[in-house]
């Protein structure tokens, strides 16, 4: 016998017919094209509004947000290579002692 | 005689028709003690709780040895997670845990924890693992427990990281094991076909400090399954009452959500050699400036599939034992999804069994 709630059953019967045919949806080449088709638009809106606020802000010498984040991508990059190095001296500084003690 | 049906009408019963208020007031009464609970975000269910040492770290990794006094085996395991998630998927819950298992079962259960990516990471390609983390964790499990040569287990990603692995440096791996790894990426759906060529363009998903977001990873997993969250909390409110199913739905979910942001350059190398050219369904995959072929593994192979796995489709695993060099290979396919293979009642009845068999089968047992 079948214990499940009426709400429940008629849940998982929609479930079952909708969520197999979403599921199937998203797989098809013509989800991915419209979501990445979408995805882009997002993407050109979004740089077009940082373009603008960045001339506005430019105009006042204020640096604007796409500034600070290049800036933090620069130092980012500093700071790996700076932590590669660092760690190559210290492999070879360990090597060094290894060869001591040997 | 006269003819009598066997079908015997619906009745209205008084005492059934209580027992259900009954159950239906005790159980409301359980469902918002559990749902304070859990909005509180109290009684938490501790994950990853079996003691295990961390016995070296390296970068942001951390290679972590369980502790047992029942080792009957002298080949250590080793597990690979995937770039993307926790590992301690892989000791969940008391009960609930393969590590758990795997010690009962008498072996020497290694886990590698890959850490939480940051800017510093965001040059690690898929070389950086296979070539560089991985042989060093391998050696450290060798002058850590003594062993010639260890079984290597990968899942999900981890399993093509093992792969890719293996195939450079065979030895000292006496066995390899994949869990839910994709080989052919053309049936992997929208992971793969939404940044196809022409599509999204990798680039732009990488976010600031160079990784790509762990909330684009989650949204990407959502996306495969975009009932998923209805069901789940449907699924929530209709299991409430249940003290275990909260504990369980609070350790899936956290876990769930749990994703960790993807190193930029190993994310773009996926998606360029696996997903837009399917590179690991040809056997040969370009990783830190050389060809590795699959074909050079030789090694006893075992992959693992979950034939209702919706993130690694079972067309999307299967075949690589044909494509592994290995004389002794077989793939085990189990009635399970992506996290099912290992988590969960079902899984330590069709899943851990066969696992453990085989690695004990391919083991060196201890004098």
């Amino acid at each position: 016998m079948d214990d499940r709630a009426s709400w429940r059953r008629m849940f998982d019967a929609w479930n079952e017919q909708v969520g197999t045919r979403l599921e199937q949806v998203v797989r098809t080449d013509a989800f991915a094209d419209q979501a990445s088709w979408v995805a882009e638009l997002n993407r050109r809106r979004t740089a077009m509004a940082e373009e603008f606020s960045r001339r506005w802000l430019h105009l006042w010498n204020v640096p604007a947000a796409s500034d600070i984040a290049a800036l933090k991508r620069q130092i980012d990059s500093l700071d790996r290579q700076l932590y590669k190095a660092s760690k190559m001296l210290q492999e070879v500084r360990d090597a060094g002692d290894l060869k001591r003690h040997a | 005689m006269p003819e009598t049906s066997s079908a015997t009408p619906e009745t209205y019963d008084p005492a059934e028709f209580a027992r259900r208020v009954q159950r239906d007031i005790e159980r409301n009464f359980l469902r918002f003690r559990n749902g304070i609970k859990l909005a509180r975000g109290s009684h938490k269910p501790g994950l990853g709780l079996t003691p295990k040492d961390t016995i070296w770290t390296y970068d942001k990794m951390q290679l972590w040895r369980y502790r047992s006094d029942q080792r009957r085996y002298t080949t250590p395991v080793l597990m690979v997670m995937s770039l993307v998630s926790r590992s301690y998927i892989f000791d969940l819950r008391p009960g609930n845990s393969l590590v758990e298992y795997m010690l009962k079962r008498g072996f020497d259960v290694f886990v590698i924890d890959w850490g939480i990516p940051d800017h510093l990471d965001a040059d690690n390609s898929i070389s950086t693992y296979t070539d560089d983390y991985l042989p060093r964790a391998v050696d450290v499990i060798l002058r850590t427990t003594g062993a010639d040569d260890i079984t290597m287990n990968g899942y999900c990603f981890g399993g093509v990281l093992a792969l890719m692995h293996v195939a450079a440096h065979p030895e000292p791996i006496r066995n390899l094991i994949t869990m839910a790894t994709p080989v052919d990426t053309t049936a992997m759906g929208p992971m793969t076909n939404m940044t196809a060529e022409g599509r999204i363009d990798p680039e732009t998903l990488i976010g600031d400090d160079g990784n790509v977001p762990a909330s684009v990873i989650e949204s990407g997993f959502k996306m495969l399954k975009p009932t998923g969250e209805i069901a789940d909390y449907v699924n929530l409110w209709d299991n409430m009452w249940n003290d275990d199913y909260m504990e369980s739905y609070q350790a899936m979910t956290t876990w769930g959500r749990d994703q960790i942001p993807f190193p930029g350059a190993a994310f773009l190398e996926n998606v360029h050699l696996f997903g837009r050219q399917n590179l690991l369904k040809s056997g040969t995959v370009p990783i830190g400036g050389r060809p590795v072929h699959l074909a050079d593994i030789t090694c006893p192979f075992l992959s693992i599939i979950g034939e209702k796995d919706h993130i690694v489709p079972m067309a999307g695993a299967q075949g690589l034992a044909d494509l592994v060099g290995s004389t002794d290979k077989s793939e085990l396919i189990v009635t399970s999804g992506h996290v099912g293979l290992f988590v969960g009642r079902s899984a330590q009845k069709k899943t851990l069994p066969p696992l453990c068999d085989w690695i004990e089968r391919h083991s060196e047992r201890r004098p």
